[in-house]
């Protein structure tokens, strides 16, 4: 077949293209992907009992603003990463400028800890579920923003998909922090980091796939 | 070269909001351009040159939605065209000792004429019949979309989304047939 038929048959799918086609998808996909992380949260998970005296305090609101900080981060990655050859330097460096002070502050406060606190600090009442209930939360988000991704034009699939993991495991954190009571930098800054990291792991696995073109 | 910057910019502007004539012209300006870019960096392998010329060229046509308006259309086609490059080496396990060269010299570069595309030949003939006949009414016979749509029994819009579909097919099926 000659190139010249191909651009016959490409001419008559011209169609029109929005403008910002990408961000709209990427608005679209936040407004989902969290709609559906807190309906998770109100209809399985539930609630904390103590949400009304919880957002009286200053942690509610640290742990919320480190987990939408990454989230943000992510997002930023994904709309660069989108299109070909844009790099995402100033954006890992900030996530990784976030996840560093909100670490420090973890040792700071696990540092003066006696061994038995340590444990107790490390494991809070809820370690065992902590990051895969962040995992599950994202996963309907994490599916939809590959899907956006699937209409760009990533030169670089792994990274790319790792954007959209950190992107919807920092938005289901934050959702996430309406149920789960965990109050201390250790805990926060262990097992959300963790499912945080493993949203983009699992993003980065399904660019690999899902991603190339 | 700035001129065939704007030039170029113009004509996907007025494809992004619908004119089909305009994106033709785009696409054989680019298609000249992909020609003599790849053959300097496939004198290997002259054969596959169209292929990788039809290739970057559909995905140019699909993946309009990432190109950013504010940019330069030429670096982006040439990022695409660059990520195609490297793709077709990887799947024909060539070791890369090309240097890639850069956006100046894909401007600047002499149109050769072009050569037939056997990947392409071969993934048409892989779509379904019903999908394939619209391509081919389309493209070869000039029909406009509503006829060929028409003679396959579809309304101008299923014609349409079936077009965009067999599109994607293509890009797909070529992107496999030497993985």
């Amino acid at each position: 077949m000659q190139t010249h038929d191909l651009i016959e048959a490409l001419a008559a799918d011209t169609g029109r293209v929005p403008a910002n086609g990408l961000e709209r998808r990427l608005t679209l996909t936040a407004l989902a992907g969290v709609g559906v992380a807190l309906a998770l949260v109100l209809v399985w998970l539930k609630p904390r009992a103590d949400l009304g005296e919880a957002v009286d305090g200053g942690f509610f609101w640290i742990k919320a603003f480190y987990t939408g900080a990454l989230g943000l981060a992510g997002v930023w990655a994904t709309a660069r990463l989108a299109r070909p050859d844009m790099s995402v330097r100033a954006t890992a460096l900030i996530a990784l400028a976030v996840v560093g002070v909100f670490e420090i502050a973890a040792l700071v406060q696990f540092t003066p800890m006696d061994a038995g606190s340590r444990l107790a600090a490390l494991r809070g009442v809820s370690w065992q579920v902590c990051s895969r209930n962040i995992v599950l939360l994202a996963a309907p988000m994490l599916a939809m923003s590959i899907a956006a991704l699937r209409w760009m034009a990533p030169t670089r699939p792994m990274a790319a998909g790792f954007a959209a993991g950190v992107f919807s495991g920092g938005a289901a954190a934050t959702v996430y922090g309406l149920h789960c009571p965990e109050a201390t930098f250790v805990f926060v800054g262990l097992w959300y980091t963790l499912g945080v990291a493993a949203c983009g792991v699992i993003g980065a696995v399904a660019g690999r796939h899902l991603l190339r073109w | 070269m700035d001129d065939l910057e704007a030039q170029l910019k113009r004509l996907m502007l007025l494809g992004l909001d619908g004119d089909a004539g305009a994106h033709r012209r785009l696409l054989r300006l680019l298609s000249d351009r992909l020609r003599a870019y790849f053959m300097h960096r496939m004198s290997s392998a002259p054969a596959d040159v169209e292929d990788l010329v039809q290739e970057t060229l559909l995905a140019v046509h699909l993946r309009r939605e990432s190109y950013d308006r504010t940019q330069p259309l030429t670096a982006w086609v040439f990022a695409i065209a660059r990520y195609r490059l490297i793709d077709h080496w990887r799947r024909r396990k060539i070791r890369v000792t090309t240097p890639m060269g850069d956006v100046a010299e894909f401007l600047a570069a002499d149109t050769v004429a072009p050569d037939d595309g056997l990947d392409l030949t071969r993934a048409l003939a892989s779509l379904p019949p019903r999908q394939r006949a619209l391509v081919e009414n389309v493209k070869i016979t000039g029909l406009s979309l509503s006829e060929a749509g028409a003679k396959a029994g579809l309304s101008e819009g299923a014609a349409k989304v079936a077009l965009h579909r067999a599109l994607k097919l293509l890009a797909e099926r070529m992107r496999r047939a030497n993985a």
